[in-house]
């Protein structure tokens, strides 16, 4: 499809340091537009920091980083986000409406708009919590609150999703249907879907990218699903660092 | 005379203008205090007050030793504490944001070194100075200048909070997302801090540099035990601090105790009472 092939994500040698400890190191890749990259990777691999040059909240030490042939701060307006479940308060005294309009909100001054009002109402709707608009955030489960953080990431329509370990807090049938709502919001946007779980990874995502300080990246069709269902019964990575990943790479 | 009526006999009385300026105070400073009071409790920054109160002892004292010994007559102690304040607002901001440095400690370094300073000043102040009273409070402290001052801050503060709302509210639900929507989260972050170093200073006149954490925390604490949205959350610890100031100021009255503890152990009360009604109602919903 010709839609896919416009690049929206170029990394060229890109390389990110704390102090002298490197966490990212020579990694290249392209992301195309409508694609749905699931990001695997050992804890402490890299996949965090990849999401945080993509979101421009920090500068590669070395290479290039583009986002829709624009530097990530610049571009962070086409970006939607959704951190990990663990990123904030969840006890906050705030509705779910309000928390949906956090993604539209002006960055210096100004209040939200009867445009942002209505796209808000719109990205309830998308994710299946318009009737919930008006309750507090504090009160809906896991899953629930992790729809409401995508209809915030989509509230201002990007062209790029970045999704960190969103199905980490919900249960494996609340994960099914995320998954669902993901895969179709994947149709009209770039997806990154940063997980653990292999099983997501083989059957909904067109491309893996395996971090653990390089990247390396894999079609859907190279993790067999037998293989992939052996990673249940082993921890995750691995088995995927050994038998999927070209091990010179990884340092387990 | 029952003790309302002694009270309110009090507040017409001309003779003791301190009561009414004290009521006054109280009334006007709560809007501060319950906006302010609610961000510092939802973005858990109630030590970062602390050490900011402390050392606003530091600022009290320097102006009462500059205005005796040099004649500073300008420097008031309210406005020497309101400079230290903020400068210690925005070290304990910039340190944050910027240094490699535990937040933790930069509090502990602020709190202990202003008060230490503080004192210094004032036992190197001429004549007799009270420090309790700047410690623990004292309505006597509160005059015609302190009211428009107290009025003006608590204005501005109040002012500033409605008009960025919106960003205020990101910023201390999720910083790191407010800094992906291009928000400048470190201007916002000393926005808060300056805030919470005026409304600190507000207090001290009432409640005293050792409390005030306690009356900046405990009525908006107390409202989100029972809001669902930050802006009920201040409305409500604007109403509390407004009720705990007054009764405090009654029952202090009537009672001859100090005003600043007998406010604070009333907030106190009330914030024990809602927890406890709030958590027999929720074990009760879940009998149900």
């Amino acid at each position: 499809m010709a839609q896919k092939r416009f690049p929206v994500v170029t990394a060229r040698n890109l390389s990110f340091a704390y102090d002298t400890a490197a966490v990212l190191q020579g990694v290249n890749f392209t992301a195309y537009a409508g694609e749905m990259i699931a990001v695997i990777g050992p804890n402490g691999g890299g996949k965090s920091t990849l999401i945080k040059l993509i979101l421009g909240l920090i500068e590669p030490t070395q290479g290039s980083l583009h986002v829709l042939g624009k530097r990530p701060s610049v571009a962070r307006g086409e970006i939607g986000y959704v951190p990990q479940y663990t990123h904030f308060d969840t006890r906050f005294p705030i509705s779910v409406r309000e928390v949906v309009l956090t993604g539209c909100t002006r960055p210096v001054f100004g209040r939200h708009t009867k445009a942002d009002k209505a796209a808000a109402a719109g990205a309830l709707e998308r994710v299946g919590l318009s009737d919930r608009a008006l309750d507090s955030f504090a009160e809906l489960s896991g899953g629930q609150q992790q729809r409401v953080l995508i209809a915030r990431a989509l509230v201002s329509d990007p062209s790029i999703l970045l999704l960190d370990e969103p199905t980490a807090n919900v249960d494996a049938f609340m994960s099914d249907r995320f998954l669902e709502l993901v895969v179709n919001l994947a149709t009209d946007r770039t997806v990154f879907f940063v997980t653990h779980d292999t099983g997501y990874v083989s059957e909904e995502s067109d491309r893996v990218f395996c971090i653990n300080r390089s990247l390396v990246e894999h079609p859907v069709a190279a993790l067999r699903q037998d293989l992939v269902h052996a990673t249940y019964s082993q921890p995750v990575r691995k088995v995927l660092h050994n038998k999927h990943i070209d091990t010179t790479h990884m340092t387990l | 005379m029952n003790a309302l009526t002694a009270f309110f006999a009090a507040l017409n009385n001309p003779n003791v203008p301190f009561i009414r300026y004290a009521l006054f105070a109280g009334l006007m400073s709560s809007t501060a205090f319950g906006m302010v009071g609610g961000i510092v409790v939802v973005r858990r920054i109630s030590y970062v007050a602390g050490a900011i109160s402390h050392a606003a002892l530091a600022g009290l004292g320097a102006s009462l030793y500059f205005s005796e010994v040099h004649a500073v007559h300008w420097l008031t102690p309210m406005l020497g504490a309101g400079i230290v304040a903020v400068l210690c607002s925005w070290i304990i901001a910039l340190v944050t944001l910027y240094a490699a440095e535990r937040e933790d400690t930069i509090i502990g370094a602020i709190w202990a070194v202003g008060m230490a300073t503080g004192l210094i000043f004032i036992a190197k102040t001429p004549g007799y100075v009270d420090a309790m009273s700047y410690l623990f409070g004292n309505i006597l402290l509160v005059g015609r200048t302190e009211l428009r001052i107290i009025g003006m801050a608590s204005f501005v503060t109040a002012l500033t909070v409605i008009l960025f709302y919106p960003q205020i509210q990101s910023l201390c639900f999720d910083e790191t997302y407010a800094e992906t929507r291009g928000q400048p989260t470190a201007f916002f972050t000393l926005l808060l801090y300056t805030l919470s170093a005026v409304t600190v200073v507000l207090m001290v006149s009432t409640v005293g540099i050792v409390m005030v954490i306690a009356m900046l925390t405990l009525p908006a604490a107390t409202a989100g035990l029972v809001a669902r949205r930050l802006q009920t959350m201040m409305v409500l610890a604007i109403a509390l601090c407004a009720l705990a100031n007054t009764a405090g100021l009654a029952t202090s009255y009537y009672l001859n105790v100090p005003t600043g503890p007998t406010t604070i152990i009333l907030s106190g009360a009330l914030y024990l009472v809602t927890l406890v009604l709030r958590t027999a109602a929720k074990r009760l919903r879940r009998g149900m």
